[in-house]
């Protein structure tokens, strides 16, 4: 198993009105390639900030992190836009469907964004609605979809582009633990047939428990608690 | 809640702001509209009562009371004060004008006087008058001769003073003794005076306005105590009180008229002078409301517009803060409360500076001089009134209940809900789920073709040529149509981005694919679309009908006149049968005496004249075609078709061919007329066609040939007074000067640029000789209404010169005028002001909600040039393209609707024509462009600032 992320005691740091808050205190991870990996521990512990940096949405401020054999901490704007595009999907807590778009145009529209052609790109969407179990919701728009039928539109957005990894903030947190379960299920069936690595944050226990590999954060350092 | 309401208002600055913005508006809209109203009126009747002063030098506002023959008593001081109690006192000031002058007179009814020599009782008679008292009179007289009187004596002869015509007329000489035999009262012995003449007085300044009522030229002046202790008798005393009060009719406006026509129109309040101007003004006052409100109606229609849509972007803001509180608790009453504070304190702000703020609007659009034009003009008085404050909270009120409305109506969604539809797109706009836009278009076209009906049955008769202006029907259905067109456009908007989307689905990069799908579905973005049609094509309709309006009111002003100048000048006659009746001379016709042709020359040589030309005309021309057909009393203008070309005014759609082309046939050869074209089908002649031609004094016919026919001629008006067809003849002056006796002519003047009219008619003053006195008349030489070229006064103008530059001026200035192009102005203005405050609210609104959406974009990534090309998209899909529409849908309106103005107004004797200044559209065009740009940089600037981690994390909150 191959190693797709790698972080080297990485620091970040917000600055506050009274007094910076350090959300991330000398993180050091690795993440093997095809599996799922969680990032747990309580709300504030830097979980999302720690995803953020992986995903390179944010700078850390001191450290080093690799992405798919790239080192990404000092890399250009334009450099970290093109891995988000070819090697990176996302899905978030708040679901974060377009709305002026149907659930098949949510996923086309994120391949025309990585560059796919949309001859090769039908098929494609075809595919991942398959695999996320919505054929038959494609051309509804978000507002029509459950809350977990619209994260599984987000699952086939984030997947579409066939990346290598796919960061997942808190997916399950506005679900109910059956829903919930459902969609990790759908990462390690992913991770398995398609080869992609999931690494998502959650403080759920039952979430934690079928995880591959578990990271757990406390005030910013990992910590050996559960 | 009160605590609530302060925190959220602190805590949301913006969204606070952006909806005082709003308010503002709303309230300086609504007050302008009574303030401006009230100042127009103010000056419309101003200008009439001050013109009537200048024409007639008198106070144009004059009260009169008299009171005779009735029970006059003494009051407690022993003078005749209960007049002054009982009339002035309680009667005048309840105008609640302020008064400049006035003038009590005690006036004894007349009888004759007998002029007495001392001590001989047989009397010269001499003319009947009255002994009269004025008071305070003797203070504004000027002493010619004598003294003043003093009161009587033990003798019981009263000392009078006379005024200089009545020593002339009656006569009255210094120092004569006059004797007046008189009946103090009904059924008392006929009495004596004598009255001792002790001085003769002149009014020391006729311009005071203490004389509005003149000195008489026939009664003596006495003193107080003289006239009561000899006409005075404690019962019904046969004198009459006349009390004359001249008000200031500046303090005269719409505030008081209706007051004062109710005091002047109750009985027993006596009269007071040019009360039909007063009743006029009254009556159009009200015709003159409904007008200017029609003329609003756009404004007000996207002001209502610009309020839903900010409401709706900020109560989308707080959806979630709402549905925290109803997750809390709360009810809908309590969200409505703090939201209701909110308005209300939002609303008192805005009146606090709107009501200053529409004041000086309205003043400087009284200083307007037409549409879009700010040159010197003095600003209008605007005043606060209590109307002003009543819509001025109006506007707010219609604020508060659009903003609180949605609010009462929306559901109580708890927070989860909330939270799931996050991603709902918002429901159709109003105008969409109402049809109002079938309805207004529903109404348009209704209007329109009713209104065609309408022209067609009318009699449409002329009045001469008079004024045209807006028709507030035809404005009304016009705001209709374009407004029912808008909103169907805006409509039909989604389909159209649909359509495209589809179209191009396969080809378009990332940041078209955004951008269409969010043209298509975001229901909010139809208001913006709306807004920004509704401005382009409201502007180019209002500015094409201000254009019209202006331009064609000009033009029928200068096709009045004919040329920068008309001068008639006085010509010395000989009238071989003078006619007098009672001892006064008749006028006679021109054709019936023989006139000295004044010397021409003279009108070429003033500084500024660029060229001058004779112009003859009569009305009493006779045609007979070789088939024997007859016309009489024709108009027939007789000119020098080059220097004619020249001078006159003309406009190039007033001739079948160009102008030159007619004057080129008529110099070639001088027997060449041109007739009207009813006039050629009466007589049944052709182009070509021979006929004869003569005034009716004259029996030789001078032979013309007929070269064209015309519809239109300075100065001609084809339709008479009573509405029939009138008839005109041009002719050749050379060919009338060499057969025809010498009748006075006009002199038409082109000016150079900038010469002075004054200027000219001053040289022409000074540097022309006299003629020779060849009419003598003893009787009377003045002879009211004589026309120019007939007056044997000498004493008056030799010129009568008509300016078109104060004729324009004076047109343009009529307030009525004044006050549409005023009102168009604030028309366009407004919109464009909203239009700009709209899209920048707007569309930073939008962005700031669109974040998540844009950071996610990013995530995925999006590059920062592709989320801004996919902002500038947007921009040309949803403000640029509506801007072209606009402009198609304006000139569609404008062509549809301005030519019906020419329906509402009296039948111009010119063509109307629609007039549109590509200037405008440029203007208009150039605003919203450079608007739209400005919020191209602005998004540009708020999009570079999205700092796409913390915006995920919030989108998570």
């Amino acid at each position: 198993m191959s190693e797709i992320i790698r972080t080297e005691n990485v620091v970040k740091t917000f600055p506050n009105a009274s007094k910076p808050v350090r959300a991330i205190g000398g993180v050091s991870i690795t993440v093997g390639s095809g599996c799922l990996t969680v990032l747990s521990g309580k709300s504030g512990s830097g979980k999302t900030t720690l995803i953020n940096l992986i995903g390179a949405l944010d700078r850390p401020d001191s450290g080093k992190i690799w992405v798919c054999g790239e080192e990404i901490t000092l890399m250009p704007e334009s450099g970290r836009e093109k891995l988000r595009r070819s090697s990176i999907g996302f899905v978030f807590q708040s679901l974060a469907l377009f709305g002026d778009m149907t659930a098949f145009e949510n996923v086309e529209f994120a391949m025309r964004i990585a560059g796919i052609s949309p001859k090769a790109g039908a098929k494609r969407i075809g595919e991942c609605f398959e695999m996320v179990g919505l054929v038959n919701r494609i051309k509804h728009n978000p507002q029509e979809l459950s809350g977990g039928e619209q994260q599984r539109v987000a699952i086939a957005r984030a997947i579409a582009h066939k990346p290598a990894l796919v960061l997942a903030d808190e997916p399950t947190a506005q679900l109910d633990t059956k829903m919930g379960l459902q969609i990790i299920k759908l990462f390690l069936t992913l991770a398995k047939e398609e080869g992609i690595t999931f690494v998502m944050s959650s403080h759920d226990p039952e979430i934690v428990e079928v995880a591959q590999t578990v990271y757990t954060l406390k005030d910013g350092e990992l910590s050996d608690e559960l | 809640m009160l605590a609530i309401a302060f925190e959220k208002m602190l805590k949301n600055k913006a969204p606070f702001l952006c909806m005082l913005i709003a308010c503002l508006f709303s309230v300086s809209l609504f007050a302008t509209m009574p303030a401006f109203e009230n100042a127009v009126k103010k000056r419309m009747l101003q200008r009439e009562l001050s013109q009537l002063q200048y024409e007639t030098t008198l106070p144009p506002l004059v009260h009169e009371i008299t009171v005779s023959d009735r029970e006059i008593t003494e009051n407690e001081g022993g003078g005749i004060d209960v007049f002054e109690t009982g009339i002035y006192k309680a009667l005048i000031p309840r105008f609640g004008i302020p008064v400049i002058a006035k003038q009590f007179t005690l006036n004894h009814h007349s009888a004759a006087f007998l002029h007495i020599s001392p001590g001989n009782e047989s009397s010269i008679f001499l003319e009947r008058g009255g002994i009269m008292y004025g008071e305070g009179l003797f203070d504004h007289v000027e002493l010619m001769a004598g003294r003043l009187p003093n009161e009587p004596g033990a003798d019981g002869i009263i000392e009078v003073v006379v005024s200089e015509s009545a020593a002339e007329k009656m006569p009255f000489m210094l120092g004569s003794v006059y004797l007046q035999r008189f009946t103090p009262a009904q059924d008392l012995p006929s009495e004596e005076v004598r009255l001792h003449v002790v001085g003769i007085i002149r009014m020391a300044d006729p311009a005071d306005p203490f004389w509005v009522t003149p000195l008489s030229e026939i009664n003596p002046y006495t003193t107080y105590e003289s006239f009561i202790s000899t006409f005075f008798t404690g019962e019904v005393s046969r004198f009459s009180v006349h009390l004359t009060t001249t008000f200031d009719h500046t303090a005269v406006g719409p505030e008081n008229l209706k007051a004062i026509l109710d005091l002047a129109q109750t009985e027993n309040s006596g009269t007071l002078t040019n009360m039909e101007i007063l009743e006029d003004a009254f009556k159009r006052d009200l015709e003159l409301g409904f007008y200017l409100l029609v003329l609003l109606i756009p404004i007000f229609a996207l002001l209502m517009f610009f309020i839903i849509m900010i409401s709706d972007l900020i109560l989308e803001q707080d959806k979630v803060e709402i549905s925290l509180l109803y997750s809390r608790g709360a009810g809908k009453g309590s969200v409505l409360a703090i939201y209701a504070i909110q308005t209300l304190l939002i609303s008192l702000v805005a009146i606090a500076a709107g009501i200053p703020l529409s004041l000086l609007l309205c003043s400087a659009l009284g200083a307007s001089s037409g549409f879009l034009e700010f040159v010197g003009r003095a600003p209008l008085q605007v005043t606060a009134t209590a109307k002003v404050f009543g819509y001025a909270t109006a506007g707010a009120a219609l604020f508060s209940l659009s903003t609180l409305l949605p609010i009462l109506f929306s559901k109580s969604a708890s927070i989860v809900t909330q939270r799931r539809l996050k991603a709902v797109r918002g429901s159709k706009p109003f105008f969409e789920k109402y049809y109002l836009d079938l309805f207004l278009l529903g109404i348009s076209i209704y209007g329109y073709f009713s209104y065609q009906n309408l022209s067609d049955i009318l009699t449409v008769t002329s009045a001469g040529i008079s004024e045209i202006t807006i028709d507030p029907l035809v404005f009304l259905i016009s705001s209709c149509f374009l407004m029912g067109c808008a909103m169907l456009i805006a409509r039909c908007y989604p389909y159209l981005m649909r359509l495209l989307f589809h179209l191009g689905r396969s080809l378009w990069p990332p940041a078209i694919y955004a951008s269409l799908s969010a043209s298509r579905s975001r229901p909010r973005s139809r208001y913006i679309i709306l807004f920004i049609i509704m401005t382009a094509s409201i502007s180019l309709y209002t500015s094409t009908a201000a254009r019209t309006i202006n331009q064609n009111t000009l033009d029928r002003a200068m096709y009045g006149i004919g040329a920068d100048l008309v001068i008639k000048e006085r010509w010395p006659f000989i009238d071989p049968n003078p006619v007098y009746r009672n001892g006064k001379y008749i006028v006679p016709h021109v054709k019936d005496v023989f006139f000295t042709e004044m010397p021409f020359e003279i009108f070429n040589e003033p500084p500024g004249v660029a060229l001058a030309t004779k112009v003859y005309r009569n009305d009493r021309t006779m045609i007979t075609t070789l088939k024997g057909i007859n016309a009489r009393d024709l108009d027939v203008i007789a000119i020098y078709p080059d220097e004619f070309a020249q001078i006159s005014w003309q406009r190039d759609d007033m001739y079948a061919y160009h102008l030159n082309h007619l004057m080129n046939a008529m110099s070639a050869n001088y027997h060449t007329v041109l007739l009207t074209r009813n006039l050629m089908e009466q007589l049944g002649v052709s182009n070509g066609d021979e006929i004869r031609v003569r005034w009716e004094n004259n029996p030789e016919n001078l032979i013309c040939y007929v070269y064209d026919a015309i519809e239109y001629f300075p100065t001609f008006d084809p339709v008479a007074l009573d509405g029939t067809l009138r008839s005109l003849i041009v002719m050749n002056y050379e060919l009338v000067e060499s057969e025809y006796p010498i009748e006075p002519y006009e002199v038409w003047i082109r000016k150079e640029d900038g010469a002075s009219s004054a200027d000219i008619l001053q040289y022409l003053l000074d540097h022309r000789e006299s003629p020779p006195k060849v009419f003598e008349s003893t009787i009377d030489p003045y002879v009211r209404g004589a026309s120019m070229f007939l007056r044997t006064d000498y004493s008056l103008p030799k010129f009568a010169m008509n300016d078109a530059r104060v004729k324009l001026a004076s047109v343009l200035g009529d307030p009525l005028i004044l006050s549409m192009n005023s009102f168009l102005t604030l028309n366009f203005i407004m919109i464009l002001a909203l239009t700009a405050v709209g899209l920048l609210l707007f569309w930073s609104f939008d962005l700031q909600s669109r974040r998540l959406q844009i950071s996610i974009m990013r995530s995925a990534g999006m590059s920062q040039n592709s989320v801004i090309a996919m902002l500038l998209w947007e921009q040309a899909l949803l403000s640029l393209l509506p801007l072209l529409a606009g402009f198609v849908l304006g000139r569609i309106g404008s062509t549809l609707f301005v030519p019906m103005f020419e329906m509402g107004g009296s039948k111009s004797p010119l063509a109307f024509r629609v007039f549109r200044l590509s200037a405008d559209a440029l203007r208009v065009g150039a605003i919203i462009t450079g608007i739209i740009l400005l919020t191209i940089a602005m998004l540009w600037y708020l999009a570079s600032r999205i700092k796409i981690s913390d915006t995920l994390k919030l989108g998570e909150e």
